[in-house]
């Protein structure tokens, strides 16, 4: 084996101090996080492959579930639309088709805060082994929840070509960009969740239990016309993720934003919030990794 | 032992702390968030209560050719410094400097996917330890003849023994020809054929890398170390070349906590 492995020559000299990250500004955390992701691109792929691919391993359906997943939600709410259960008021569109649409953007929007969420607790084991750049595993989670929204995407497609709805084609090509918002507010979350779930499980609990009433206080399998009571209706108003979802439901199926002024407020809000985790992350998960000892 | 010319990593005036209270623990990791979050040093210098230090004001250096084994008892600091020499953990106090491209074999399974093959879990842990896949295909021939697992190159690495996994995970990591090696305690398990093949293939390494490797096995270090450190309570109590007298010393240290255990 020592004959043919390569020994690279390095004349580089490595200083490792306290950290001293506090004292860096969001550009530059920013900056510094994506030449990371630029740098560790073989590591990420070769991570991802691991975790996303491999899970399937095991599974005799193996892939398939990645379609099958969502197909289950999707046949559901058709039931119950079927069996009266549901008053979702008038969309516009065939309403499993509208239901489709909004709850696969909201599932990819908690697959992403998930994904996030579980950045430091999910590769507890990793990270206390292997001196890798945390910030890159956070990079896969969300590439993960990516990758199973576009497969549940191409499945959806065939839904609204059986239901006779045929997206405009600018708003196909809008949405990835309309959706951007929803992966800063995602994030967001997620990345504090991520950092302060190490040393108070609670914070995760109370941040799932708490987007489990969120769902619900988004137009996702109604239509906000179709609510009458005034304290509820103010709470879906005031709501980012009601023109962050719905937006992106909305420019696939009609071509428009949900709301456009209700949009710019929450996308600039989560934005401004995905910096201020994303460095608080960089600055402050060292302090947090020591405590998973 | 002082920085010298030809070390390729130093270690001056390292020290971590870690707090044995799981409740204040997570009070002060919430509050050096915080401080972190508004851009103040977090209380990293000086210990608070029920902080103790994992490990103290440790210094050391070494060189090319060097292979410096380290000993001490359960909870001496040995597995903590080595996270911080590489680099999984930072210092609260104190410098590392690493000429050169450190690898680190701390846990011989991590990063390894139970589901996938032999092969791809080379690819993996190659990547991992920062090679380009250019770099383990060229290897990937010679970890597996190493390994001895040619026969199970496709089969997952669930299907391996404790052992054979051990093998792999060794097998990449010494394929990596770094400039300084760090390995923890992984040599255990092995059967007796790889465990000497392994030996001579750190102590090749050896030659022109410096190694720094942590055992509790004495009669290893004492055949492959050029030098030893014996660490208790944080502290490196014992240095030098002469391992015989090194492992000497450990032995009195093991028996007088074992009578201090008794009374």
């Amino acid at each position: 084996m020592a004959k043919t492995c390569s020994r690279s020559i390095h004349s580089s000299v490595t200083v490792i101090r306290p950290n001293r990250r506090f004292e860096l500004g969001y550009g530059a955390c920013l900056v510094r996080v994506v030449l990371t992701i630029i740098r560790s691109r073989e590591l990420i792929v070769q991570l991802f492959k691991r975790d996303y691919f491999a899970v399937y391993k095991k599974a005799l359906l193996g892939a398939f579930w990645v379609v099958i997943t969502p197909l289950i939600g999707i046949l559901s709410w058709i039931f119950l639309n079927h069996v009266k259960v549901l008053r979702p008021g008038d969309v516009g569109v065939p309403y499993p088709v509208y239901v489709l649409a909004g709850t696969l953007v909201w599932g990819w929007f908690m697959s992403m805060l998930r994904g996030a969420a579980y950045t430091l607790d999910g590769y507890r084991h990793f990270i206390l082994h292997i001196n890798i750049p945390h910030e890159i595993l956070y990079i896969i989670q969300i590439l993960s929840a990516c990758v199973d929204f576009m497969f549940s995407c191409a499945l959806s497609a065939a839904v609204l070509a059986v239901a006779r709805v045929w997206p405009s084609w600018y708003g196909v090509l809008l949405a990835p960009l309309v959706a951007l918002p929803l992966f800063f507010l995602a994030s967001g979350i997620g990345l504090c969740v991520s950092l302060i779930s190490i040393v108070s499980y609670d914070f995760y609990r109370l941040t799932f239990g708490a987007m489990g009433l969120v769902m619900f206080v988004t137009p996702l399998v109604y239509a906000p016309d179709a609510v009458r009571n005034p304290f509820l209706s103010a709470v879906i108003r005031m709501n980012p993720c009601t023109y962050l979802v719905c937006s992106v439901r909305d420019m696939v199926l009609y071509g428009r934003l949900y709301n456009m002024t209700g949009y710019v407020v929450a996308a600039v809000g989560a934005f401004l919030l995905f910096l201020f985790s994303l460095r608080l992350f960089y600055v402050a998960e060292d302090k947090i990794v020591e405590r998973m000892i | 032992m002082p920085p010298t010319d030809r070390a390729v990593l130093s270690a001056d005036g390292l020290s971590k702390k870690f707090c044995k209270n799981l409740r204040r623990s997570m009070l002060y990791g919430l509050r050096d968030v915080v401080k972190c979050g508004v851009g103040v040093r977090p209380a990293t210098q000086v210990l608070r209560r029920d902080e103790f230090w994992a490990v103290d004001s440790v210094s050391f250096a070494v060189g090319q050719g060097d292979i410096c084994g380290i000993v001490g008892k359960n909870g001496s600091g040995k597995t903590t410094l080595l996270r911080v020499l590489s680099g999984i953990l930072p210092p609260d106090r104190g410098e590392v400097r690493i000429a050169g491209r450190i690898a680190a074999l701390l846990s011989i399974d991590a990063g390894f996917h139970p589901h996938m093959t032999v092969r791809e879990n080379i690819y993996l842990a190659g990547a991992i330890l920062g090679r380009t896949r250019t770099e383990i295909e060229a290897e990937e021939g010679h970890i597996v003849a190493f390994s001895g697992l040619a026969d199970f190159i496709d089969a997952p690495v669930a299907a391996l023994s404790y052992g054979m996994h051990v093998r792999l995970g060794l097998s990449v990591g010494l394929c990596q020809q770094p400039d300084i090696f760090v390995i923890d305690e992984v040599l255990a398990f092995t059967d007796k054929i790889f465990r000497q093949k392994a030996v001579e293939e750190i102590r090749r390494i050896g030659r022109s890398a410096a190694v720094i490797i942590v055992s509790h096995n004495t009669e290893l270090l004492q055949s492959l170390c050029t030098r030893l450190l014996v660490m208790d309570g944080g502290k490196i109590i014992w240095d030098g070349t002469d391992t015989t007298e090194g492992i000497r010393f450990y032995g009195t240290l093991k028996q007088n906590a074992g009578d201090d255990d008794a009374g």
